[in-house]
């Protein structure tokens, strides 16, 4: 026996108020001086015992209620139906045989006997002695004729497309909605990334189940598969109904199972086996064995933003799971967007369990967001990896005016010298004569010694002023730069030992021009003792310039050393909505500032931009660093937009920009409505929901302005299957009991069916109960209007 | 002392002012009065003629008759005389029950004012009457005498009367029978609880005495509709120590089913020995069934039903 809402066994405890107000009526009594007394005890003489009797009836009710009525709503549910039987008619007719001797004169004694019996009969059977017919402990329900509240987490991860493994589980699905009883409910999860449920609760409507899992496509990243049992586990407790199953619809794949968390799996199976009613878990396999697949697993930009006309290096990787060879005949080929028309194409030689490289070039003509795809062309047993994508900005060049504050002719030794190797490293490289690769800079960076630097018509076409180790300016220029500014343009100010910081402050400060972020104080850190060096602060950027760098793979600003800076004011910059601080060293000192003045922004780096106070120039991310700063600063820079599935996909907008209606679609061709949102100072759209790889487009009214890739897992690529050992051991260790089905073959709802029809379940009483309750109350009534009528 | 207004309400004596207590039987009598006399003497109503016998006096011969058939006939009258009263006033533990209410209305208060009222009416009809005051024995006794300042003897013991313990109504109907000398009115006021075979044949003993008897039945309305709800001790107000804890509404209809044969039997005793019984409660205004009781007894030969 057990309950289903086991607290409100407690209520049971009711049964003792109708004995102790009964108790209670008869310790308070009024008290009457009597004259009919004769009259009184005439009828006492002859009813006493009848009257007794009746007491004792309608006590013996009003305590059976609230007992049967607790047991009812507590959902009792029995495993032995016969010896429920037996408890409860006995009792039952007990009672009613009392009743019959209350009412009946010439027979009460066969009444007795027959209440008596019914009595002795329930003792009996307590102790133990129990017909053999209420002996048997087989239960009646079959599974198929109850309800039940289910959980069927299916496997929409990348690899169950191998040899049809996710349409099987959607026929398996189908199987399962069209035998589902009327009152049972179901919920689906799907695994791939992320669990998601298809429905928000658990429905009863077969046909949005079946029309939702229809639409699926397996395209998910890895399956969580303890976190979604953990999810399902959470949903199945709350069923309504007595029957509750898990059914697993997965591949079962190695990745999938190894180096699950310890902790987690013992958090589980201390969860199912305090639940009072554990559902039980079934696993169904719909993975095939694979013994051929090739992947394109990366694909790297020689720049994640290239200009119109400049050539884009694409290297791709690709990887042979399978034990055959390809001497040259394995075709690749490079496409863009949803051009199936091929770009560009090579043959590739791979030998078994082997990578390869594949290069392409590239260049476009227009500007915009751009999608390229690498594919291989071969049939194997997961086509669905055969192809990757990547996105790629395509912008108009980038004009960047260099003053250098501290020139040389030396190479590397004048202060703007790795700032301009860096900004246009294919230019500097033009010794090389490999002409095939064709590589251009996007941007293009002039320099001009401060000497030099005289008048506003050597801006030409900048967008970006980069003042590096200047002392100070003439007075017209700095006006003039600061009109530069105001009117949408860049300006990097980059310190160094040339830098004048009373002449900045005064000038470029708050009572001068007022583009200065902060007032300088003075420098800290020393060159010569290492103690002082400092570290960037590896925190999230939560600046668009520096976003890159919170994926490590794009590189990390803490591999350079800041031997010298300067200590910058920021209190009084504390309570400027214009003043950011971008970057910080590991001791708090802001590192890189921005401000933003009119319709431009300055940033001001307190470190020098050669190796003279950090050798941040000599670090592999230095390069994307100033690119990065130089395209933000040029209000062309853009958050990484191709991402980890999962990862969340984000555009910054301008404050026109941010008044507009933005959609974004996703890779199954729905769309979402994206709302314009502030973070700090800057509008941004933000999609979290990044579950399912593909190509992610964003467009306004107007046109389409971004293009995001999110990428599924390599992971979902190696379609080695987990052993069976560890899976059992898992199972053991999650449960006492795991059904495994085996549904590659696509007879695994058969095999469900054939399972199910053996086991049986546990049987509700509540409408017996209930019924019994019922017709205590109205028995009560009747009695209590016929009692006492009763003379003898 | 008692006051005669605590027994005697004017309004009350007002409503009952046009009537008179009327004996259904022949009473012996000699003084004027309104109640028919067995014997016959002078009086103004003529009643029969018989045939003249020696003996007879000359001047009671009716000469219209002779002068008629030539025979000799005497006239005999009807002679008017007064209504001896004999009140019977049940002062048992019983009679005490007044309700749940501790200053209400007791069964004896209210038979004494009845008794009292009755006493008034047939004082001031110049008829006598007399009071005896009972339980299980005669307690006092007041003979019946005539007069208005008789009316101050009643009072007074009425005023005295406590209610007793015991009742055993056939017992001392036996001991106060032999008492009444002539035959005249006897008016019992008493719930009549007790062995109902014994009080009928106390009855009987009056009966056979030729009294006319009427008995006033006193009831409280608890007793006759059980109204009691929650758990209840009832102690007997006649045996100190009998008490019965009970669950009044379980025995409700068992009791009314026992106190209806009880009544039953009551009133056919009551009709076999020619003894009119009026049930009367103590929530009517007993001026009101006074009235309605002698203007039916007004009516001759209407006995009052139950």
């Amino acid at each position: 026996m057990s309950f289903l809402n086991g607290a409100l066994v407690l209520g049971t405890l009711a049964a003792l108020a109708p004995l102790i107000i009964h108790l209670f009526n008869r310790s308070r009594f009024k008290v009457i001086k009597w004259g009919a007394t004769h009259l009184l005890e005439s009828v006492l003489r002859k009813n006493r015992k009848q009257i007794q009797l009746e007491q004792w009836i309608i006590l013996i009710i009003r305590c059976s209620i609230p007992i049967i009525l607790a047991l009812t709503l507590a959902r009792m549910v029995v495993m032995n139906w016969n010896s429920f039987l037996f408890f409860l008619i006995l009792p039952i007719a007990a009672l009613l045989f009392l009743i019959f001797l209350a009412f009946s004169s010439t027979t009460r004694w066969l009444w007795g006997i027959l209440s008596a019996a019914c009595v002795i009969g329930v003792i009996l059977g307590a102790i133990g002695f129990l017909p053999e017919w209420g002996k048997n402990k087989e239960i009646s329900s079959l599974s198929g004729e109850v309800p039940a509240s289910t959980v069927i987490l299916l496997d929409d991860s990348l690899s169950m497309n191998t040899n049809d493994g996710f349409s099987k589980a959607q026929s398996f699905i189908s199987g399962f909605l069209k035998n589902m009883n009327q009152q049972s409910e179901t919920t689906i999860i799907q695994l791939g990334g992320m669990p998601s449920s298809l429905f928000e609760k658990p429905t009863a409507d077969p046909l949005a189940l079946d029309l939702g899992v229809g639409n699926l496509n397996a395209l998910g990243d890895q399956a969580s598969i303890l976190a979604s049992l953990d999810q399902a586990l959470t949903i199945v407790s709350e069923g309504k109904n007595l029957k509750r199953e898990i059914i697993l619809l997965s591949d079962f794949r190695n990745s999938d199972w190894m180096e699950w968390d310890r902790s987690a799996i013992d958090s589980f199976r201390e969860r199912l086996n305090a639940s009072p009613n554990s559902p039980e878990l079934t696993w169904v396999d719909f993975g095939q064995e694979a013994k051929k697949n090739l992947l394109v697993e990366k694909i790297v930009l020689s720049s994640q933003t290239v200009g119109v006309g400049h050539p884009v290096r694409v290297r791709a990787t690709i990887r042979n799971l399978s034990d055959e060879s390809f001497e040259g005949n394995l075709r690749v080929i490079l496409t863009a967007d949803q051009n199936e028309s091929t770009i560009d194409e090579a043959a590739l030689s791979i030998g078994p369990q082997a990578t390869a490289q594949v290069a392409f070039t590239h260049h476009f003509d227009l500007s915009g967001p751009q999608v390229l795809h690498v594919e291989l062309m071969i049939a194997d047993d997961l086509p669905q990896d055969n192809r990757r994508s990547v996105a790629i900005s395509v912008i108009e060049q980038i004009d960047v005016l260099i003053i250098d504050g501290d020139p040389s002719r030396e190479w590397l030794r004048g202060e703007s010298d790795f700032l301009k190797l860096a900004l246009t490293p294919f230019i500097e490289n033009k010794q090389k004569e490999d002409k095939d690769l064709e590589m251009k800079d996007l941007i293009k960076a002039t320099t001009i010694p401060i000497e030099q630097f005289k008048k506003a018509e050597q801006f030409g076409e900048a967008r970006l002023i980069v003042l590096a180790n200047v002392k100070e300016l003439e007075s017209t220029i700095t006006e003039e730069i600061e009109s530069f500014v105001v009117n949408g343009g860049g300006l990097l100010i980059c310190s160094g030992n040339q830098v004048n910081s009373g002449w900045y402050n005064e000038n470029l400060g708050a009572t001068g021009s007022g583009l200065l972020p902060m007032p300088i104080l003075g420098e800290k850190g020393n060159l010569q003792n290492e103690l002082t060096y400092k570290k960037f602060n590896s925190s999230y950027f939560e600046h668009p310039a520096l976003s890159m760098f919170n994926d490590p793979r794009n590189g990390s600003l803490s591999e350079g050393l800041i031997k010298k800076w300067l200590d910058l004011d920021e209190v009084k910059s504390r309570s400027d909505p214009t003043v950011t601080v971008v970057a910080r060293l590991e001791n708090g000192d802001p590192i890189m500032s921005e401000k933003k003045v009119g319709k431009g922004v300055v940033m001001f780096w307190a470190s020098s931009i050669d190796t003279d106070w950090n050798n941040l120039p000599t670090r592999p991310s230095f390069l994307p660093f100033t690119q990065q700063i130089t395209t933000y600063l040029s209000e062309k820079v853009l958050p990484p937009q191709t991402v980890r599935a999962g990862y969340p996909l984000t555009y910054y907008l301008s404050e026109d920009g941010a008044q507009l209606e933005y959609e974004l679609t996703i890779p199954n061709d729905s769309s979402r409505k994206l709302i314009p949102r502030k973070r700090k100072d800057k509008y941004l759209l933000e999609f979290t929901n990044t579950r399912l790889p593909g190509t992610y487009v964003l467009s306004n009214n107007e046109q389409v302005i971004a293009k995001f890739v999110v990428l599924a897992s390599p992971s979902e690529s190696n379609l080695e299957k987990a052993k069976k050992d560890t899976i059992n051991e898992i199972s053991k260790e999650l449960a006492e009991n795991v059904n495994q089905i085996d549904g590659r073959n696509g007879e695994g709802w058969n095999a469900y069916l054939t399972m199910d029809s053996h086991r049986k379940f546990g049987r509700e009483t509540w409408k017996i109960m209930l019924a019994v309750v019922l017709g205590l109350i109205l028995m009560e009534i009747i009695l209590l209007r016929k009692f006492g009528k009763i003379v003898r | 002392m008692a006051s005669v207004t605590d027994y005697l309400d004017p309004k009350d004596l007002s409503r009952l002012a046009n009537h008179q207590v009327l004996a259904r039987r022949v009473v012996e009598g000699f003084c004027s009065g309104l109640h028919r006399s067995p014997h016959k003497g002078f009086s103004v109503e003529f009643k029969q003629h018989r045939a003249y016998t020696p003996g007879d006096e000359i001047r009671r011969l009716d000469w219209k008759v002779f002068a008629k058939t030539d025979r000799y006939y005497v006239r005999e009258y009807e002679e008017e005389t007064n209504l001896r009263c004999h009140l019977l006033l049940d002062a048992s533990g019983s009679m005490a029950y007044g309700g749940e209410e501790e200053n209400g209305l007791s069964k004896l208060a209210y038979g004494s004012r009845l008794a009292a009222c009755f006493a008034y009416l047939t004082l001031r009809q110049t008829d006598s009457v007399g009071l005896t005051t009972f339980d299980s024995k005669v307690r006092s006794l007041v003979p019946p005498r005539g007069g208005a300042s008789h009316t101050r003897q009643i009072i007074d013991l009425l005023g005295e009367t406590k209610a007793g313990e015991d009742t055993d109504l056939g017992k001392v109907f036996h001991e106060i029978a032999p008492q009444l000398k002539k035959r005249g009115l006897v008016v019992i006021v008493s719930d009549c609880f007790g062995d109902i075979p014994s009080i009928l044949k106390g009855l009987a003993h009056f009966n056979h005495a030729k009294h006319d008897v009427v008995i006033f039945q006193i009831w409280h309305r608890d007793e006759l509709e059980f109204p009691f709800q929650s758990w209840t001790r009832f102690d007997c107000l006649e045996q100190e120590g009998i008490r019965h804890t009970v669950d009044p509404q379980h025995l409700r209809e068992a009791y009314l089913e026992n106190l209806r044969e009880y009544r039953e039997e009551l009133v056919k005793g009551c009709h076999k020995h020619r003894v009119q019984l009026f049930p009367i409660t103590t929530d009517e205004p007993y001026a009101e069934g006074l009235a309605s009781f002698l203007a039916a007894r007004g009516k001759a030969g209407m006995p009052v039903h139950l």
